[in-house]
């Protein structure tokens, strides 16, 4: 994207394109586990994690959760 | 008049949304009108005129799409339409729910008129269980709300030094979202009540009269009420102390607030999703209590009780803060014990989302539930007792200065142990199952609500009506208002667990001849207790009137709001408030004041 | 504005009047957020409660996994206007607004559809579940776009360009991640189960 600013915006924008990209392969997962799986338990028990983990990503690195006990950083 | 044009835009969101909707069923085919369907879609647009009506565009929404906010208006006006001065919110909260608890208790003598003998005299059986409903449903929302609705709003602020709470708009939607529950709520009285009193289980909450669905909408609504208040109520005491008000400086009432808002903001979506599951069933053809399909009703009472057991904390943690609150300053004494309170307090929190099953003993859900079940439920016992015991050791040795809401403390107490004590028969599984659903359990709840909380709440409001009103109330009224109501009380529903034990059904309108001395006596003394609301009601109404002028401190007490005028000044203070040691440092040598007011600083000013 | 304050460990913290009030309003929305989600993880509890993991197996499976990453995808684009905001570049910000909202209309479309060639009533046990989870979920997707089209509609000025200004903006994606969060665990709950 060249009209992004600067290089502190570039920096941001690049590691919200990597955890994009790890849900997405998260995501991918989780359907072919479950097309190719039969133990239901087993199958609750990934998608479980799975889920979890998109979950944690998407609060900690899109929604920013920390800044409920960090405070307002500067720019 | 803002609330005119607020039933106006009502009725025209109300006919525009059921237009659409009958517009879009005819071209189908179908007739333009269905009631609980029509109910369902034209309640939100009229939810949202209302809202507009009253004040909530005018002085909010418009700023979204760019406009400009209004300014809201000063003197008595201001009462009658959308205002976001907490105080203003708190007197509100006050006068709308003292109404419907006025009301409720109607209702209350128009049962007991109806018990007073066998047969059916006053309503048809129909009628009774509208009434009983209503009673219910009525009595749960002035519960859980008055306490943080009106002293919450109004004194939890002043006490930490805050000049108003965190969402002050956010605090106006919610006491507005108020008035259409009660229309609502009578509403569907007139259309013929509906007759699951206020738990709704199905499967009659799904098969019953449209007033059900009234009932559902209404009290969604008032669990947006809750939810909001409490989100509120915790970014407040959170993030708008003053400085120097630290956690455990914090006055117990505000820990009190804090605690019952943790539970409200979390909880409350129990009650709605129940309820939104039977709107569902009922209008979208879904199957989540048709067990022939699959559904099961017994879900709803999990989902109904995993909300409705933690409320009855909603409602009593608030009312031991002020129950504290008024027994420390009133006996001179600091509060016995302030860490364990806390900490007691936050255990309720953390406790009451486990307990729920226990009302469902006898609802057929699985074996194994029971025994963990009682456990936890008896586990809850534990924080409650050191409660007690703190009020007991914050007395202890006191001077007591014996005003009415002293009175009402020291009830408070006493109530609140028969309560107790008789939980414990229906927390064990193999007592509560020859007592579910008997007076007993009616008895049991009111010594814990009424004999709790509104006692609770009676003691909180005569201490702080000096300051809510800047009058003073007339004592000898109050008394008399206190002792009728706690006689009459105690002969109501100690003769009640008697005719429980012997296995009178709660909730029916008619009963065995063998009952009837009992329940003569009963209703008798039901009238005494509702005379007592005679008495109230005059104090309040002359007092509030023509009272004397109440001083800025009446009770020498040390929080912060008794150091300020009453009522206080718009932005509550006019310097800025210093907090020095804690709020119950009384006959301590050497505590420094807890509070008091400094110069305005230039910030604030 | 420009007041910081630097803490022990010395990073940099906006102090003033604006960044306190982002901070309280940030805690009321994730508290509002929490409760939100009570409900919606109540609703997936009775799914299990009346439906066990069974599914229905005329789902459409790659419509599913198609509006999964669709959301998927507008919460990327919806983080990209956030941070474009909060570092003052208006334009692209914008421009990222409409795409997440032209995704979100997409996903709700994708819904409509399925709901439309859905070959189970809502009578049956997983028919309950799915319309009324989905039906839910998508009350919040269309709650969402409306946020984020008010967003877009007001910040041509700059008005929520750079740091503090930028909560509006910052406070309708949360809610559009909030949306995707339950998604990702509803799209397993519905689709992925036997």
């Amino acid at each position: 994207m060249s009209t992004l600013n600067s290089a502190a915006e570039q920096v941001a924008q690049r590691r919200g394109l990597m955890v994009f990209l790890a849900l997405a392969v998260l995501t991918v997962i989780e359907y072919i586990v479950a097309v190719s799986l039969d133990s239901v338990p087993v199958l609750v028990a990934l998608l479980a994690v799975a889920a979890g983990a998109k979950c944690w990503a998407i609060t900690v690195y899109f929604m920013h959760v920390s800044k409920l006990w960090r405070g307002e950083e500067a720019h | 008049m803002a609330i005119i044009l607020g039933f106006v835009l009502a009725v025209v969101g109300f006919t525009l949304g059921t237009g659409v909707l009958g517009g879009i069923r005819v071209s189908m085919g179908l007739e333009y009108w269905s009631t609980d369907l029509s109910w369902t879609i034209g309640y939100p647009f009229a939810l949202l005129g209302w809202l507009a009506g009253v004040g909530g565009w005018k002085y909010w929404a418009t700023e979204w799409f760019g406009g400009t906010a209004a300014q809201t208006p000063k003197g008595v006006k201001r009462y009658f339409e959308w205002n976001m001065d907490h105080k203003v919110i708190g007197v509100q909260y006050g006068v709308t729910f003292v109404a419907l608890l006025l009301l409720s208790g109607l209702a209350a003598m128009g049962i007991r008129y109806e018990l007073m003998q066998p047969g059916m005299q006053l309503f048809t059986q129909d009628q009774y269980n509208a009434v009983m409903s209503f009673h219910g449903i009525g009595m749960v929302a002035v519960a859980v709300a008055i306490m943080l609705g009106a002293f919450g709003n109004y004194v939890v602020p002043i006490m930490i030094g805050a000049h108003d709470m965190a969402f002050p708009r956010v605090n106006a939607l919610s006491y507005w979202l108020v008035p259409p529950v009660a229309i609502m709520l009578v509403i569907a009285v007139i259309m013929g009540g509906w007759d699951t009193g206020w738990t709704a289980y199905p499967p009659l909450s799904v098969l019953n009269k449209s007033g059900q669905v009234l009932f559902n909408l209404a009290v969604i609504t008032f669990g947006l009420v809750s939810i909001l208040g409490g989100i509120n109520f915790i970014v407040t005491i959170v993030y708008e102390r003053a400085p120097g008000m630290t956690w455990g400086r914090l006055p117990i009432f505000v820990w009190g607030a804090f605690a019952g808002s943790l539970i409200a903001f979390f909880f409350t979506q129990g009650f709605a999703a129940g309820l939104i599951m039977i709107l569902l069933d009922r209008v979208a053809n879904t199957s989540f209590f048709h067990a022939a399909e699959g559904g099961s009703p017994i879900l709803y009472e999990h989902v109904f009780w995993f909300y409705s057991h933690p409320a009855v904390y909603v409602m009593v943690l608030p009312a031991f803060g002020a129950v504290l609150e008024v027994l420390s300053h009133m006996s001179r004494k600091p509060l016995y014990a302030y860490k364990w309170v806390v900490g007691a307090m936050l255990g309720i929190v953390a406790l009451s989302g486990v307990v729920w099953a226990h009302h469902m003993f006898t609802s057929g859900m699985e074996d194994y539930l029971h025994a963990p079940f009682l456990v936890l439920t008896e586990m809850i016992s534990i924080p409650t007792g050191i409660i007690f015991l703190a009020a007991i050791g914050t007395i202890w040795a006191g001077r007591l200065w014996m005003r009415t809401p002293m009175l009402f403390a020291l009830a408070f107490i006493f109530n609140f142990t028969v309560g107790g004590l008789t939980g414990i028969y229906l927390a064990d599984v193999p007592t509560d199952i020859h007592l579910h659903d008997t007076y007993f359990v009616v008895a049991h709840f009111h010594y814990t609500i009424m004999g709790g909380e509104i006692f609770a709440l009676f003691a909180a409001l005569y201490y702080w009506f000096p300051k809510m009103t800047g009058r003073e109330f007339n004592e000898t009224l109050g008394k008399i208002h206190f002792w009728l109501m706690f006689i009459g009380f105690q002969l109501v529903f100690i003769p009640m667990f008697q005719v429980g034990v012997k296995g009178m059904n709660r909730r029916v309108a008619d009963y065995p001849d063998a009952y009837a001395d009992f329940n003569r006596f009963i209703s008798i003394s039901g009238f005494v207790l509702g005379s007592s609301f005679i008495f109230f009601t005059a104090n309040m109404i002359l007092s509030w009137v023509k009272g004397r002028r109440a001083a800025a401190n009446p009770w020498h007490a040390t929080t912060l709001e008794w150091q300020v005028s009453s009522p206080p000044p718009e932005h509550n203070f006019e310097g800025t408030p210093v907090i020095e040691s804690g709020p119950y440092e009384y006959g301590v040598p050497g505590a420094p004041k807890h509070a008091h007011i400094g110069p305005a600083s230039a910030e604030h000013a | 504005m420009a007041a910081t304050a630097t803490l022990p460990h010395g990073r940099e913290v906006d102090s003033s009047h604006a960044a306190r009030r982002v901070r309280i309003n940030r805690l009321g929305l994730w508290l509002f957020l929490a409760s939100d989600g009570a409900l919606f993880a109540l609703f997936a509890a009775s799914r299990f409660y009346i439906a066990g993991t069974a599914i229905s197996p005329h789902l459409n499976q790659l419509l599913g996994l198609g509006i999964t990453s669709l959301l998927l995808l507008s919460s990327f684009t919806a983080y990209r206007a956030e941070t474009a905001f909060t570092h003052g570049n208006t334009s692209h910000g914008r421009m990222m607004l409409l795409a997440t909202v032209l995704m979100g209309l997409m996903f709700f479309g994708g819904v409509v559809y399925e709901w439309s060639i859905a070959e189970f009533s809502p009578s049956e046990a997983y028919g309950t579940a799915f319309f009324s989870m989905t039906g839910m979920h998508a009350f919040h997707v269309v709650t969402g776009v409306f946020f984020l089209l008010l967003m877009w509609a007001r910040s041509g000025d700059g008005k929520f360009t750079g740091g503090t200004n930028a909560w509006p903006i910052a406070a309708a994606v949360i809610y559009w991640h909030f949306v995707d969060v339950v998604w990702v665990f509803f799209y397993p709950t519905l689709y992925l189960l036997k």
